[in-house]
């Protein structure tokens, strides 16, 4: 903690307001000079009395003042203790930050209403118990920590982060959330800060010190949709599911609907920790989209439905220009969702609907218009930026492991690599050097120009021992995978909170993103777009729009059910793990409103005791 | 008042004023005896005044001269009981009234007197004598007195010392005065205590405080104006305030009563609270004001 002034603030400064009092007891005293008449007798005595009390004066003068001192003071200490004064020193007092977990599990209702809202409002709690000059940060644990609120003292402004928090549908990662915390409250140096942590779980590998769990958890009982997928049979498709139980051994009632449309009940029985499959066999093969489901109400609905998309088979058509490449060829063909074109080097066909070209030998003078391209043993070429000139005997070839396309390489061993020779060519703008030799000449380069990716080998397949090796059809898939456009018809299945590169058609200019809700992303094309918004559950429709047509395709995002389904965690904090829930008093402030409430009732006896006793 | 009914009288009847200073010219060793036998000496005679006792009328005397006159030897027995009665505005003060006690007691004192042959005057008293009923003698007088009593106002000043000496009948009667007074007297009382020892009076004192003198329950902060003189006093009536009203309540009637020894005056200090029976009954027998 950083040591600044020392501060003092009130919880209810309200009360202050009572000092207000100090006016009436003033006006008290001055009109205390109002005497009442009243007839006595003889006032004889009375004037003996008096001239002992003037014998006494400067006393009683004093004592008069005292007495209205002691009200006064008695009055301030009796406004500072409804005021409830707290004394802090350093940066205003301590600093708590709050990790909310926000995963999947939190929709779960064992707790009322739901764990989510239980844990929203212990922190509204702790919000609510936080003292004038203490500091709040909110931290939301999610797929990556986000901060929501930072080091704010402002109450309203942090209830309302905290109204703001909802559970998501994917599974978060707590633990760098709550290092986020420790690292912030390092920044700060405020070692001695807390940080309350609201989930349903405590993660292991944590440093435990000055955490405080708010555990929420029911142990619910649960049971969950694992997977929904289908094999074609013939004219008919089988539907595989898989369903799970996070509870007591049951029987569980299943539906299928195929394009919304119920289809089929099943009933299985799933004991605890167990997970069986169930097949629903003769679906027809015109459905699109099947949907596994559990009747039954658990403590989770999330996870008791499962999609599964049926694909049309997209298949990427590849123009192989060569003469004859029996490895090459054998090497592309290994992929199914590939329609290989063969095509002689001297009769290059001009046709830009293939997706990937690739040329052994020569690349044409014109490029395709469109269409990723393969190339071995190039000549110089102006589109592309290559000068070939002369030769080069490679002894050995290399990796570059700085290259931004590594991954290419990935399962790749190029040091066994045997090159006759190779062409000795530059390396164009936008590319760079994949393998290269011992004297640094490119023999593999990559790059993209003008949303068109290109792979150039400065050696040709048959002038090396390449297609012998075992990991040619490795490098060949590793840069197939980069150059063809996914199924743009099913474009995958990801879990919520993931992210999903979407490779474009290659033609493409726009990319819309349509979430199950109806909510529109819109992407260019180029360079391909990540999208990371599939907090929602469903079926995303994603839109290529090219020059003439659009492409549509889809993608589902489901739930991680392996994280967040099993619901039965641990209530209570185990104990030497961190501290359990109640909020604590800031070690760096203290209410001194008692020590208030004590000095008045002293004002009050002492000021009796001057009424009484004064000489 | 209602008070002095015939068996309230006749309790009185019983009582006696006692006195030294009559005795020594005296026969028979009691001042006023209910025998009065014929062993008793004649002395002088004076000329008969109302109010004294016609039996004592020198018939003889009468018939030489046809004027009355009154054996002197019986003068010679009668005591001269002066009552003052303090009337000044203070007494009219108190639950009960000082005043009213004052009044009861003079008009007892007075019966008692009478009834034992001896001769009684009063006198009101404030800043000087206010009214005065002439000596006599005889319980047939009894009510006119008490009447006179009755109609005395209380009003003016106190002032003792000023109204007692200028008492003239007083002059050259040996006598017993009984002073009904609070004794709240700005010029004190001591003059008048020396005037009627000058004059060969046995002094009897009868001070008379209100229950709110001896113990008053003030509170808040209280101007307070008194009765004769108007004056004003400002005090802060707190626990401490009273406390030393007690104390200088304490020492004024210490003082009297020191006084009183000293001069040898029989006195006496009661609460206008305090019944007349017990007053006179008890308070009054054990003090040895009355025997």
């Amino acid at each position: 903690m950083v040591r600044g002034e020392a501060e003092l603030s009130f919880n209810n400064p309200w009360a202050l307001l009572a000092l207000l009092l100090i006016i009436p007891i003033i006006l008290l005293y001055l009109l205390r000079k109002q005497h009442e008449d009243y007839t006595v007798s003889s006032t004889m005595l009375w004037q003996r009395v008096l001239q002992d009390l003037q014998a006494a004066k400067p006393w009683q003068r004093l004592r008069t003042r005292l007495l209205l001192i002691l009200q006064v003071l008695a009055v301030i200490f009796f406004a500072l203790s409804l005021a409830r004064p707290v004394w802090s020193r350093g940066m205003g007092g301590s600093h708590f930050i709050a990790v909310i977990d926000t995963s999947a599990r939190m929709q779960a209702v064992d707790v009322k209403p739901n764990r989510m809202e239980a844990a929203r409002n212990a922190l509204i709690k702790l919000i609510d118990s936080m003292n004038p000059g203490d500091i709040m940060s909110i931290v939301q644990a999610g797929r990556q920590p986000l901060v929501l609120a930072g080091s704010s003292n402002d109450k309203a402004a942090l209830k309302q982060a905290a109204e703001e928090i909802e559970a998501g549908n994917g599974k978060t990662d707590l633990g760098a959330a709550v290092q986020l915390a420790q690292a912030i409250l390092q920044e700060r140096g405020e070692n001695s800060g807390r940080i309350h942590v609201f989930s349903d779980f405590i993660p292991s590998g944590l440093d435990e010190e000055n955490l405080v769990f708010h555990l929420v958890s029911g142990n619910g009982k649960n049971a969950a949709i694992t997977h929904v997928g289908y094999e074609r049979a013939g004219e008919s498709i089988s539907v595989i599911s898989r369903v799970a139980n996070f509870g007591p051994e049951r029987n569980i009632t299943l539906e299928l609907k195929a394009d919304d449309m119920l289809l089929n009940v099943k009933e299985a029985n799933v004991p605890e920790n167990e997970e069986v499959a169930v097949y629903w066999p003769d679906i027809p093969v015109s459905v699109q989209k099947m949907e596994v489901s559990i009747s039954d109400e658990d403590d989770l609905m999330l996870d008791n439905s499962g999609l599964a998309l049926v694909s049309d088979g997209y298949k990427a058509k590849v123009m192989l220009v060569t003469e004859r490449n029996v490895f090459l060829e054998r090497a592309v063909s290994l992929r199914e969702d590939i329609e290989l074109l063969k095509a002689d080097t001297s009769e290059i066909p001009d046709n830009t609907d293939f997706h990937l070209y690739i040329y052994d030998g020569a690349l044409p003078e014109e490029l395709p218009h469109t269409g990723h391209i393969i190339a071995f043993a190039p000549s110089s070429h102006e589109h592309i930026g290559l000068v070939v000139e002369g030769e080069i005997r490679p002894s050995r070839a290399a990796a570059n492991d700085l290259s931004v396309y590594s991954e290419l390489l990935q399962y790749v061993e190029p040091e066994g690599y045997q090159i006759a020779r190779a062409g000795r060519m530059n390396v164009p703008e936008g590319f760079t050097v994949l393998l290269y030799d011992e004297r640094e000449d490119p023999l593999l380069i990559a790059g993209e120009q003008e949303g068109r990716k290109i792979v150039l080998f400065a050696f040709s397949l048959h002038e090396s021992n390449l297609p012998l090796k075992a990991d040619f059809p490795i490098l060949m898939q590793n840069l197939l995978n980069w150059l063809l456009p996914q199924d743009i018809y099913f474009a995958g299945q990801i879990f919520s909170g993931e992210s999903l590169q979407i490779e474009s058609y290659p033609d493409a200019s726009r990319i819309t993103v349509i979430s199950p809700s109806g909510r529109e992303y819109e992407f260019d094309a180029y360079p391909p777009p990540v999208f990371y918004d599939t907090q929602e559950v469903g079926i995303y429709r994603i839109t290529h729009q090219a020059e003439e047509q659009e492409y549509e395709g889809s993608f589902i995002v489901s739930v991680p059910t392996d994280d967040i389904s099993d619901l039965r965690t641990a209530g209570e904090v185990p104990e030497g793990r961190g501290e359990a829930a109640e909020a604590k008093t800031s070690p760096f402030e203290r209410n001194i409103w008692m020590a208030a409430g004590w000095i008045l009732l002293l004002l009050l006896l002492t000021e009796w005791w001057v009424y009484h006793h004064g000489a | 008042m209602k008070t002095f009914d015939a068996e309230f009288l006749q309790k009185l009847e019983r009582l006696t004023l006692p006195g030294t200073k009559l005795i020594q010219g005296g026969t028979g060793g009691r001042r006023r005896s209910k025998a009065k036998g014929s062993s008793i000496e004649f002395s002088d005679f004076r000329e008969y005044t109302p109010g004294d006792d016609y039996r004592a009328i020198d018939w003889h005397a009468y018939a030489r001269f046809e004027r009355l006159f009154i054996k002197l030897f019986m003068e010679e027995r009668e005591a001269n009981i002066t009552i003052f009665l303090d009337t000044s505005a203070s007494m009219d003060y108190g639950q009960p009234s000082k005043g009213v006690l004052a009044k009861k007691l003079a008009a007892v004192f007075a019966y008692i007197a009478l009834a034992n042959y001896d001769r009684v005057g009063i006198a009101a008293l404030n800043d000087g004598i206010s009214d005065r009923y002439p000596y006599f003698s005889g319980k047939p007088g009894f009510f006119k007195a008490l009447e006179f009593i009755d109609r005395l106002p209380f009003s003016g000043r106190t002032s003792l010392n000023k109204s007692i000496a200028g008492f003239t009948p007083l002059r050259g009667r040996k006598g017993i005065s009984i002073i009904l007074s609070d004794f709240f007297a700005k010029d004190g009382y001591k003059e008048a205590f020396r005037y009627l020892m000058y004059e060969q009076q046995d002094i009897t004192a009868v001070q008379i405080l209100a229950p709110e003198e001896l113990n008053p329950r003030f509170s808040g902060s209280l101007r307070l104006i008194d009765k004769e003189t108007g004056d004003k006093v400002e005090v802060e009536m707190s626990p401490r305030t009273l406390n030393m009203y007690q104390k200088a309540l304490h020492s004024y009637l210490e003082e009297f009563k020191s006084t009183c020894n000293r001069l040898d005056i029989a006195c006496i200090q009661v609460s206008s609270a305090v019944s007349l029976e017990e007053l006179v009954f008890e308070k009054l027998k054990q003090a040895g004001i009355i025997g």
